[in-house]
């Protein structure tokens, strides 16, 4: 698929203007390391160059703003950044990407953005990077990433297979799993033990609707409900633990008996939240949670750092795993990573930054500076993070167990999965809001993902 | 007063040079809407009229005509009643310079913006239940929940979008002249009388062209759905702007996005043309 | 004013309490906006919401020593008054023609320019961004000046043609009759009289050049983000900087309160006659 030949327009003799080397090399797909661009690895390579990345808002995009002075010093590469809000960002990404520009050389992406551009072939695959050592430095420690997230970032682009096969897709920069957050102060208050499984939840939920706490009625749950695919990252706690999935050889299997179960105890959990939250994206149900309307909440382990930072809940929060189903706990996790444009000019120096980003050194600095998700096995483990979330309860060794035991990409791997999700997310919220059962919800949903994988 | 044949067509060139310039874009994405197009999937195959097919016929086609529908009508005619109302008001008002300065200041914070705050303010546990509540009145869900959230929106719209009536019909109000007013004073008639038999034929011409303006920017209305609901709950704000957003940007299904907003753009075509017709017949006669 | 004299006090009572009304609707957002601008995070996200709080301006320092919002904000200073300065140049003639000269194709020409506000801004924004790559225009203030005309030109134009229209052609005429050009007719009466109609125009245009959203997010880039883009960074993908939003948010009103203070003098005056005939 890919070929490793040298690009003969490319064959410019070492010491040229790089700038001028490059003219002419960005083909449509991705093409690998150049043969003859460099001899060996020297950070200093590229020096001169530029650079230009798209981020999206993100801690991960603060923090790696605040050392882009390390970068460049190290590197002699001059980059410039930009930063968009969320939906801003995949409007700029996805128009530059289409067009084939190479405006942008790195940009922030994550697995369902993966499919999509690798299908299309505007992202770089990196492997081929990786593994050439005139381009990636030896103490650049690969295997050092949590393996469940290197295989959520791997795909062969089979529609509706291959996951966790073929090519890198991206370097994992920032990662989410998913949690279960409860009010200690509340739970102790009430007598109530923290949950183990999904029945005790549910259990426990009821029994905390509606108490009144420190002269405020809170509600036994929160969640999202907003009808788009984010919703289900919450939700594959539920569908994990249920062993269900969304795609079985090629056709929907939103309507399985298991994922019937699995939406019938969701529904059952979502009564116990405020009855606004069948709507709720992530912010509204963060917000929610920390002005302390909410006992119970599973969402994006990654939130800590907004409870815990000067709230009404700070230190009050628990944090422990996705509760326990028929086949055990699971949770699906979110990889913020960082993708080359296939179409960049300048491949080299924009892998020195890739690469330098998702350093251990780099890593390890940027706990302080807000992107406290680290990817990287070493630093999970390290000094720093454990003094950053001290005062966090068992925030540090719970995010880290998920990742380890349970944490995986939950979903089959497409291009055209976005839209599936999004279908899989609406019957959520029509089964919560009590428009469908689960059953009728979920057995609409299985047709209109068939229709819509044709 | 004399002029060369081809002044009045020189002095429109710029702006017929704009137009044209804005043809080729329009007719790509017209092309498009006749095509299977998805954007990470190299050229588009023609699939005729498949596009059109289903958008009026599936359930999630016609729901989305019928929110763009529904919202239009509400839209007008609420911010039209409000606005013809507030002008009037306005009018007779000593202080009316001083409360138009506050009136128009919604129109000046961006739509996205204030859709965003509004979304805060009207969450389940947000500042207006909570009032509310301390008022003794009881709670909604606003854009929580699928009855309400067509309405939430479109007080949103109303909140932003009434000042620029506001402006418009005051304009209008101001052009009746004086002599016709007194002149049915002195007969007797009641000022309701002399708004429905007076004022608002006079001010006919101005309110096609609020309806028009108005018409056109809420059938189009994306920024407060988006923002606010992204089209739910259960599809209950999805109008034909917002599904197109969600097919082209979303899944990348250009085809489809561009079916919908080529309907969208007939409808703005059909709509101003019959107005606008309207208008000059009305001004002929 | 006569007819205002000639009322029952309690009407006119009843007026005032109903304007007071509706601008206490208008403006308990704005406030809720502007309180919250000046709130610490912990008293942004509460319940009950509070009313009360010990003010910071932590939110405006953070503001205005950010490049994610100073620079939008010049940028869109820059792009709304340049995209009015064309809108003028372009569609001040196009009204002076469509309202003085009967042409064939008038009528044609005037709906044809109205249209360019049908088109939905996300049906012409790729094929549009792929024609501005082919000729460098992205993220460049021109290209944004120009493809904001889509928005304020149809707008300009048909409110200053009607306005044009209103007015008296027999002045033009006297001064063609003492000699005088068409151009000195139009500079010297035309323009005159046309001064509060402008204003109006302008006020508008700027308000909807200003606002707009998807245009400058598709077409400009990192050196020409505008306002709506650079507020909204404020929303990341793990929490939301509700203070510094909401300070951004309300210095960003303040270029269009200013234009409202000075045109909003004009602006009845002006739409009177402007947009009756329509």
């Amino acid at each position: 698929m890919r070929d490793l030949k040298p690009n003969r327009r490319c064959l410019v003799s070492v010491g040229l203007v790089a700038a001028l080397a490059m003219t002419g090399c960005a083909g449509g797909d991705s093409e690998g390391p150049p043969e003859d661009e460099i001899e060996s690895f020297d950070w200093q390579n590229y020096e001169g160059e530029e650079i230009t990345l798209l981020f999206n808002e993100h801690p991960l995009a603060n923090a790696l703003s605040a050392q882009l002075e390390d970068f460049e010093e190290l590197t002699g590469i001059e980059v410039a950044i930009e930063t968009l809000s969320e939906t801003d960002y995949m409007t700029r990404i996805l128009t530059e990407l289409q067009s084939g520009s190479s405006a942008y050389d790195v940009f922030m992406t994550s697995q369902p953005m993966n499919y999509q551009y690798a299908a299309a072939g505007w992202i770089e695959e990196l492997d081929p990077w990786i593994e050439d050592e005139r381009y990636t430095a030896s103490d650049w420690d690969f295997d050092d990433f949590f393996p469940a997230i290197i295989d959520s970032l791997r795909w062969d682009t089979t529609e509706w297979g291959g996951a966790g096969e073929g090519p890198l897709w991206a370097l994992p920069a920032n990662e989410e799993g998913y949690a279960l957050f409860y009010r200690e102060d509340i739970l102790e208050d009430a007598g109530v033990d923290v949950p183990e499984t999904i029945d005790e939840l549910i259990d426990a939920a009821s029994e905390l609707d509606g108490y009144e706490f420190d002269g405020q009625t809170v509600s036994g749950f929160v969640s999202r409900g907003h009808p788009t695919y984010p919703t289900l990252n919450p939700y594959s706690t539920f569908f994990l633990a249920h062993g269900a999935q969304d795609i079985v050889d090629g056709e929907a299997d939103v309507d399985s008996p298991e994922n019937i179960a699995a939406l019938e105890q969701w529904v059952d959990l979502m009564q116990h939240a405020p009855e606004g939250a069948s709507t709720y994206t992530w912010y509204e149900a963060q917000q929610d949670f920390i002005a302390g309307n909410a006992a119970f909440y599973i969402d994006a382990d990654h939130m800590a750092p907004d409870f815990e930072n000067d709230t009404n809940i700070s230190g009050n929060v628990g944090y422990a795993l996705p509760p326990e189903g028929p086949e055990g706990r699971g949770s699906s996790m979110w990889v913020w990573s960082l993708g080359m444009n296939a179409h960049s000019e300048a491949k080299g120096p924009a892998w020195l930054f890739m690469q330098w980003a998702t350093s251990q050194e780099v890593m390890t600095e940027a706990i302080d500076l807000g992107n406290m998700n680290p990817t990287r096995i070493s630093v999970g483990e390290g000094p720093e993070m454990e003094a950053a979330t001290e005062d966090w309860g068992d925030y540090n060794e719970v995010w880290q167990e998920i990742l380890h035991e349970h944490a995986e990409w939950a979903y089959t791997p497409a291009a055209l999965w976005p839209e599936a999700g999004d279908i899989w997310a609406n019957a959520i919220q029509s089964a919560v809001l009590g428009e469908q059962s689960p059953e009728e919800a979920l057995s609409d949903a299985a047709q209109r993902i068939n229709a819509a994988m044709e | 007063m004399k002029h060369k044949p081809a002044l009045p067509y020189l002095l429109v060139l710029p702006g017929i040079a704009v137009l044209v310039a804005i043809l080729y874009p329009f007719f790509t994405g017209a092309y498009w809407s006749f095509t299977s197009y998805r954007l990470n999937r190299g050229d588009p195959d023609l699939n005729w009229g498949r596009n059109y097919w289903s958008l009026f016929t599936t359930g999630d086609g016609l729901n989305a005509i019928s929110v763009t529908l529904t919202y239009v009508v509400a839209v007008v005619i609420i911010e039209l009643v409000l606005g013809v109302g507030l002008a009037l008001l306005l009018n007779s008002n000593r202080y009316g310079n001083y409360f138009r300065l506050i009136i128009v200041l919604p129109l000046l914070l961006p739509p996205v913006i204030a859709a965003l705050m509004w979304n805060v303010m009207l969450t389940q546990n947000g500042v207006v239940n909570y009032l509310l509540d301390s008022a003794g009145l009881p709670t909604l869900l606003w854009l929580n929940s699928p009855q309400t959230a067509l309405m939430s929106v479109i007080l949103i719209d109303v909140w932003i979008f009434t000042p620029f009536v506001v402006l418009l019909a005051q304009a209008g109000l101001r052009s009746v002249p004086k002599e016709l007013a007194e002149a049915s004073a002195v007969d007797g008639a009641g000022p309701v009388k002399h708004f429905f038999s007076i004022t608002l034929p006079m001010m006919f011409p101005i309110l096609i062209v609020i309806i028009t303006f108005r018409g056109i920017d809420s059938l189009k209305m994306f920024d407060i759905i988006y923002t606010t609901t992204a089209g739910g709950p259960v599809g209950s704000t999805t109008n034909l702007h917002v599904m197109a957003y969600l097919e082209g940007i979303r899944n990348l299904n250009f085809g489809m996005a561009m079916t919908a907003l080529i309907v969208l753009w007939a409808l703005c075509y059909a709509s101003a043309y019959v107005l606008l017709r309207f208008r000059r017949q009305e001004a002929m006669s | 004013m006569r007819a205002h004299k000639r009322r029952k006090p309690i009407h006119a009572a009843l007026v005032t309490i109903a304007l007071v009304a509706w601008s206490i609707f208008a403006l308990a957002p704005l406030v809720w906006i502007f309180m919250m601008s000046l709130k610490l995070p912990r008293d942004i996200i509460s319940y009950p919401p509070s009313f009360i709080f010990s003010p910071t301006v932590d939110n405006y320092i953070t503001v205005f020593s950010d490049a994610r919002f100073l620079q939008p904000f010049i940028n869109s200073i820059i792009v709304t008054l340049g995209s009015l300065v064309l809108t003028l140049i372009i569609g001040l003639p196009t009204a002076y023609a469509l309202a003085r000269f009967r042409f064939k194709g008038r009528e044609s020409i005037g709906f044809g320019i109205l249209s360019l506000r049908f088109a939905p801004e996300l049906l012409i924004i790729l094929p549009l961004f792929l024609m501005y790559q082919g000729i460098g225009l992205v993220d460049s203030y021109v290209g944004l000046v120009l493809a904001y005309q889509i928005v304020t030109l149809p707008m300009l134009v048909w409110m200053l043609r009607s306005f044009i229209e209103d007015l008296p052609q027999e002045l033009e005429e006297a001064v063609a009759i003492d000699g005088g050009t068409r151009w000195t007719a139009f500079r010297h009466v035309l323009f005159r009289l046309m001064v509060p109609g402008l204003s109006a125009s302008l006020m508008l245009s700027f308000v909807w050049a200003w606002n707009n959203y998807v245009l400058p997010l598709v077409l400009g880039g990192r050196n020409t983000s505008v306002v709506t883009t650079g507020i909204q960074s404020y929303m990341s993908h793990q929490s939301i900087e509700w203070g510094p939003m909401a300070a951004a948010t309300m210095i960003s009103i303040i270029p269009g309160v200013l234009f409202a203070i000075f045109a909003l003098r004009w602006i009845v005056g002006g739409l009177t006659a402007g947009t009756v005939k329509g």
